[in-house]
């Protein structure tokens, strides 16, 4: 092993007490006056041991506190000489720091900025592969780190440039009230030493890491579509609208059609997933859709709004009130005692119950319906604690349970209706592990750098900005791709596509933003192209390929030959 | 090296070589005194995006006047006195002159920056900085600025020193700028001393946000951070002023230093009015068509017959919204009355049987912009506003049109502000409208970059505020009773306005004062569960006291516990009501305490749905009882030994009377400091309308105990002030 890892400052902290300070989504993480320790109050049992090109260190905590002791999260911080002269960035999944123009090969001591990624949250493994590092091109050593953990999800919370020194925080989200003679196992933390090419360097871990998928290597070429008033556009008001539509849709290309919940209401809330005639506007149409597309050879996926039930005064907004709304044990705490909420009444994806009732309503669609495959809506929308968790559940167990629970879930459905497959949301490892198919959601930032903007709207702030528009060359974009595809479990079958029915409502602009508004025709058919050559499935959107129906035909007519 | 020149009483200190100026004092009284520079300017850059926060949301600035070279310093005579002239060098290029002008208890500075370079260069903002109170004196110094927010994750004590918060930041910063919000008054006030130092900033052209009060470890003294926006393009030769610079110094109590220090822009934005007569306004917002899945209206028809129970429940003006969901908060065509407000026929209907019942209306009028969207896609049609090719947008620096979600409108363009007098003037003469209420006049607040304008920049950015100036002259020229309301709340709206909304409190609606009881919990920017509740009713009137004494004058507040922003805010299904956040009983109180405090009330239809005749009871004695239609609020003045007990005198003439409001759903027995004889006292149960003598113990020298039985509001009375008929009354 090299000494590239012997950090001046290597420090485990925990960060315990304050208060989470509103009943929302961001209840995990708006944490007010908590307090950061060092591990005194715990019986510190760790070993090291070299595996490989890397060092693993185990860490478990055992409490010896004698009152109890609400904590929050360890931190695990590293902090690095780097030779800022040789090295760069290796993060597969995450976006480069925004507030310069990208270059995936910038040398640290370039960097105008000390922020040297794009950090928005999300959850290590479920929604990114969390391998963050740095790239010696001198050497060809890639110098990584990186926690493998499905308890407790982890966050990268600090990479940035101090001086000569990579400074690297990850915060482990374990929180429980601790008492005496407690454990938590934080399992293993790996900083490797690894030869061969950036790419070669992350495959060695993932490899590793992850096991090969024995996934579906058919390639899905997705029409995602809206029953009802979305964003004031509304091409299908009615099934039949839909159907008369169908020829086309298939002579275009698309072997599948995934149908949103109905718009607006109860959109994506959950009324009753039982009840087909409220989540997608009518049981007969929706039975009547799956008929004439098995006619077509074409799959049926159904999207699964999981995120919780919408709560407001039936009697005032002449809408009725959800017949799952009160059953309390399908729904987490938040630490004051209330029902866990964010814009809805929050399911505890940990809790069995929920898990069952989701199961239920899936196997509901494949026996009704022959729904072929389902894509479950924002799993990691309710990734919080439950503080008054079901059964022998720990608090902890429901921030990972909405990509956790698959295992249980598919094992059920595929069990009773074993062709039917599952696309999953999150972009992580872990989650792709767990589904057959895995949407390259981490991939979206990088439309914005690869052309400019041409929509007169403007588009959102997060992924673009005038200093990074148009800077990302289509070489290091593949790169960062194939580095991202690479930290992902073999097998797995990348969903791409510039529009998904979710990225056209981010803006929240009236009748939504396409893709081909937003970069133009001409940069829009390349970027879908490219998406094609990338990604072994495709989806679009309704809306997407207005004006450009014989192009999309042309490219998924070369997709499907391919 | 240090100079200190003396002027009248105060000493200014700077360094001989940079001119870099390190202190002001009155006598021994520090105003500031710092190692960091007064004044930094940002220059070029870019701006990331074109959205709203256009104006601040840079990357790449150049700051100079870190490095300064001393030019000058002289004493020049003027009529009104001494001014101090220090001029320095900043970088090569740049000379920044500040003028002091001397007053017994306050300092004015102008500052002038002239640019020598070749090439063109953006300047962006200016960055003042001070540092005041020393640490030493953090145990008996207080926070003492009007109308900001106290630091929102630690229990809220406005008035505790210095050294007693939790956090750094003692106050909420970097919220939207003065003088379109807040007062612009911030300092500090010295318990022990009765002395206060308060520093601000006074302009029409050039936005000031405060983006710092916290105590600084590096200098050991309370740190004021302030952007003051001025963007403009500078050439070889350019020189620009930018407003002016207060330092203030005052003996007193709190209150008197706010209203020395207010002073200075009074005598730019006051007016006289009737004050108890303008603060007559009890306005009802009403929506039509489609809001959050929540139709009370779905045409006028429906509001009309809604019209005598609006009366009854004592409201006297109706605000129409724009309708809803479209075009909503967007432009469509001011002139097309259909789709702008519903329906042109029965707006007109509803007006006429309005004003039979002796209400008036005014139009919410929304300024900034239109929506852009594929119309063949969305099926609705396009604002002519941008097929015509009208001339009034603004640019951004990409040269694009700047936008926000829509299209943004330049409101300093001359032909824009004659194109919405016209449309006022219709809307007058066709509907008969009592006024208008201007929607988010700030909400362009961002310079229009277009060289080919003939405007610099910078004009863009309050012309939603200024342009009002001569709006109202043209429209009551010809019509002078018509109503002028804002949604912005900073001391500029006075000028042109009578009435304003009072966002100020919106911090302390969502669980400041009561616990959140709604399941679905409140608005997160303003509440969480460290603050929840923990501000006491002596501290939120103080509050409000200082917020009203920095107020110009001439303008109504108008108060609301639930308004059409309100109501909309969480976007929940149906919207989110005060009285669901916490309940019926406590919603009592709040309506209550704010209808009783001097000022216009406020509501959205909607809020009312179970207290009709409660809202009515209130909004009629206002109106109808002289003590409140002519009398004297006196904000502080009867004080309970609880801390969550509402009290609210009232005295006109040798009447008085008194609204009492538990804010806890416990039973309780209070102690009032309002002295007299029990048997001249009357007391009424506002929620029932019936006498409850039996909730006042006792009454005499020593003050007034009263028995709170529950979420109480209590109506007590001087015998001088006769029975009270507590049923509302309808006018024939």
């Amino acid at each position: 092993m090299s000494q590239y890892w012997r950090n001046k400052k290597e420090s485990f902290q925990v960060e315990v007490g304050g208060k989470s300070s509103n009943n929302s989504k961001r209840q995990l993480k708006n944490i007010i006056g908590s307090e950061r320790t060092g591990l005194e109050v715990f019986q510190v049992e760790s070993a090291c041991r070299v595996e490989e090109e890397w060092e693993v260190k185990t860490l478990k905590l055992l409490y010896r506190g004698e009152k109890p002791l609400r904590i929050r999260s360890l931190i695990w911080r590293l902090e690095l000489p780097v030779q800022s002269r040789t090295c760069e960035v290796l993060a597969p999944g995450y976006a480069p720091g925004m507030l310069e123009p990208y270059d995936l090969h910038r040398k640290l001591e370039a960097y105008r900025k000390e922020e040297l990624l794009t950090l928005r949250g999300d959850l290590i493994p479920a929604e990114l592969p969390g391998i963050a590092g740095v790239y010696d091109t001198q050497e060809k050593r890639a110098y990584l780190a990186w926690n493998r953990n499905e308890t407790f999800l982890s966050e990268l919370t600090a990479f940035f440039r101090e001086g000569s020194r990579l400074v690297r925080e990850e915060a482990i989200h374990c929180p429980c009230i601790l008492h005496p003679g407690d454990e938590l196992d934080f399992g293993s933390f790996y900083t490797g030493d690894i030869r061969g090419t950036r790419e070669e360097a992350v495959r060695k871990i993932t490899g590793a890491m992850w096991t090969k998928k024995e996934g579906r290597n058919e390639k899905l070429r997705i029409r995602e579509v809206t029953i009802g008033a979305r964003q004031l556009r509304s091409p299908y008001s009615e099934y039949a609208d839909l159907f008369r539509k169908l020829p086309d849709i298939q002579k275009q290309g698309y072997n599948a059609l995934m149908l949103t919940p109905y718009f607006p209401w109860p959109g994506w809330a959950v009324h009753d997933l039982m009840d087909a005639d409220v989540t997608y506007h009518s049981l007969e149409g929706l039975k009547e859709l799956s008929r004439r597309l098995h006619e077509r050879k074409m799959k049926l996926i159904l999207e699964i709004p999981q995120r919780g039930v919408s709560e407001y005064d039936t009697d005032r907004v002449d809408l009725p009130e959800s017949p799952i709304l009160n059953r309390l044990e399908l729904y987490g705490y938040h630490e004051t005692g209330h029902i866990a909420r964010t814009y809805l009444r929050a399911f505890d994806f940990a809790s069995e119950a929920y898990q069952n009732y989701l199961t239920e309503a899936l196997l509901y669609y494949c026996r009704e319906v022959q729904a072929d495959g389902f894509l479950l809506d924002a799993q990691m929308w309710n990734a919080f604690p439950n503080w008054q968790p079901h059964g022998e559940n720990r608090p902890y167990d429901s921030i990972p349970a909405g990509i956790g629970m698959m295992g249980n879930v598919r094992e059920k459905v595929c069990g009773e209706f074993p062709d039917v497959f599952f696309i999953g949301q999150s972009g992580g490892p872990w989650a792709a592990g767990l589904h057959d198919y895995t949407v390259a959601y981490p991939a979206h930032w990088a439309r914005w750098g690869l052309a400019p903007l041409v929509d007169k709207r403007e588009t959102l702030k997060c992924f673009h900005n005038y200093i990074c528009e148009n800077t990302l060359s289509w070489d290091d974009y593949l790169e960062w791709y194939q580095e991202y595809a690479a930290a992902l479990p073999e097998g797995t079958n990348l969903v791409t596509g510039p529009d998904t029915g979710k990225s056209t409502e981010w803006m929240m602009a009236l009748g939504s933003q396409f893709d081909r508004e937003i970069f133009g025709r001409e940069a829009h058919l390349r970027m879908l192209k490219a998406a094609l050559e990338l990604g072994q499935s495709i989806q679009v959107y309704e809306g997407a390929d207005t004006g450009l129906e014989e192009e999309y035909g042309e490219l998924l007519k070369n997709h499907a030959e391919v | 090296m240090q100079r200190t020149i003396e002027c009248k009483n105060w000493k200014v200190m700077y360094e001989e070589e940079s001119g870099r100026i390190v202190g002001l004092k009155k006598g021994e009284r520090t105003a500031f005194f710092q190692e960091e520079p007064l004044l930094t300017f940002f220059t070029g850059g870019i701006c990331l995006h074109n959205n709203q926060e256009q104006m601040s949301e840079l990357e790449g600035c150049e700051e100079l006047g870190r490095d300064t070279r001393f030019l000058h310093a002289e004493i020049e005579k003027e009529d009104s006195g001494e001014v101090l002239a220090l001029a320095v060098q900043m970088g090569k290029d740049w000379t920044l002159t500040n003028r002091f002008w001397f007053e017994t208890d306050q300092v004015r500075q102008k500052c002038m920056v002239t640019y020598e370079g070749e090439e063109e260069v953006k300047m962006r903002y200016a960055c003042w900085t001070t540092d005041s109170v020393e640490e030493a004196d953090y145990g008996r110094c207080e926070v003492l600025a009007p109308g900001y927010q106290p630091p929102l994750y630690e229990p809220l004590k406005p008035f505790q020193s210095l050294a007693e918060y939790k956090s750094k930041d003692l106050l909420v910063t970097g919220a939207e700028p003065y003088p379109v919000f807040f007062s612009g008054l911030t300092g500090t006030y010295d318990r022990e001393q009765a002395c206060a130092d308060m520093a601000w900033f006074v302009s029409e052209y050039f936005p000031a946000r405060l983006m710092g009060f916290s105590r600084n470890r590096q200098s050991g003294r309370l740190r004021r951070t302030v952007h003051v926006y001025c963007p403009r393009y500078f050439r070889k030769g350019d020189s620009q002023e930018i407003g002016e610079f207060y330092y203030g110094i005052f003996e007193g109590t709190r209150l008197d230093a706010i209203r020395a220090a207010s002073a200075s822009y009074k005598k730019i934005w006051s007016r006289e009015i009737d004050y108890p007569k303008e603060r007559n306004f009890k306005i009802m917002e009403v929506t039509i068509g489609e809001k959050l899945m929540l139709s009370p209206f779905p045409d006028f028809q429906a509001l009309i017959e809604k019209l005598p129970e609006i009366k009854k429940m004592g409201f006297n003006v109706i605000e129409v919204m724009p309708r809803f969901p479209f075009p909503g908060y967007s432009v469509f065509n001011w002139r097309d009355i259909d789709t702008t407000y519903g329906s042109e026929e029965g707006l007109r209907r509803m007006i006429q049987e309005a004003h039979k019942l002796g209400i008036r209306v005014i139009l919410d009028v929304v300024l900034h912009g239109p929506y852009e969207y594929d119309s063949k896609a969305v099926g609705l049609p396009d604002s002519p506003h941008t097929t015509q090719g009208v001339p009034w947008y603004a640019k951004h620096e990409s040269g694009k049109d700047a936008r926000t979600y829509s299209h943004s409108f330049d409101m300093s363009h001359p032909a824009y502000v004659s194109y919405l007098i016209e449309t006022l003037l219709g809307y007058i003469e066709n509907l008969k409208t009592d006024g208008f209420r201007f929607d988010a006049q700030h909400w362009n607040m961002f310079p229009n970059w277009d060289r080919n304008s003939g405007r610099m920049p910078y004009e863009q950015m309050l012309a939603g505020i200024r342009m009002t100036d001569r709006i109202r002259e043209e429209v009551c020229g010809r019509y002078p009773d018509t109503v002028f309301y804002t949604e912005t709340n900073g001391s500029m709206v006075s000028k042109s306005h009578s009435y304003r909304y009072n966002y100020d409190l919106y911090w302390a609606l969502w669980g400041a004062l009561a616990p959140v009881e709604d399941v679905r919990s409140g608005y997160s920017l303003f509440f969480n569960y460290i603050m929840e509740n923990t501000l006491t009713w002596p501290d939120y009137i103080k509050w409000y006291e200082e917020l009203r004494a920095s107020m110009p004058e001439g303008v109504v507040l108008v108060n609301h516990i639930d308004s059409h922003d309100y109501h909309e805010r969480t976007r929940y299904i149906g919207g989110q009501y005060s009285r669901e956040v916490y309940g019926t009983d406590i919603h009592r109180v709040f309506v209550g305490m704010t209808a009783f405090m001097d000022c216009g009330f406020m509501s959205y239809y909607g809020a009312q749905v179970g207290n009709e005749e409660y809202y009515g009871r209130i909004l009629n004695l206002r109106e109808k009882d002289e003590i409140f239609n002519k009398g004297t609020c006196m904000l502080t003045q009867a004080c309970a030994d609880d801390p969550k007990t509402v009290t609210l005198l009232w005295k006109y003439q040798e009447k008085w009377a008194l609204f009492v409001g538990n804010l806890e759903r416990k039973e309780k027995t209070v102690k009032i400091s309002v002295k007299e004889e029990t048997d001249r006292c009357t007391v009424w149960d506002l929620c029932t309308g019936s006498q409850a003598f039996e909730n006042l113990l006792a009454c005499g020298e020593d003050g007034m105990t009263l028995k709170l039985k529950g979420a109480d509001c209590l109506m007590v009375r001087s015998e001088n002030a006769g029975g009270m008929s507590c049923e509302p009354v309808l006018e024939k």
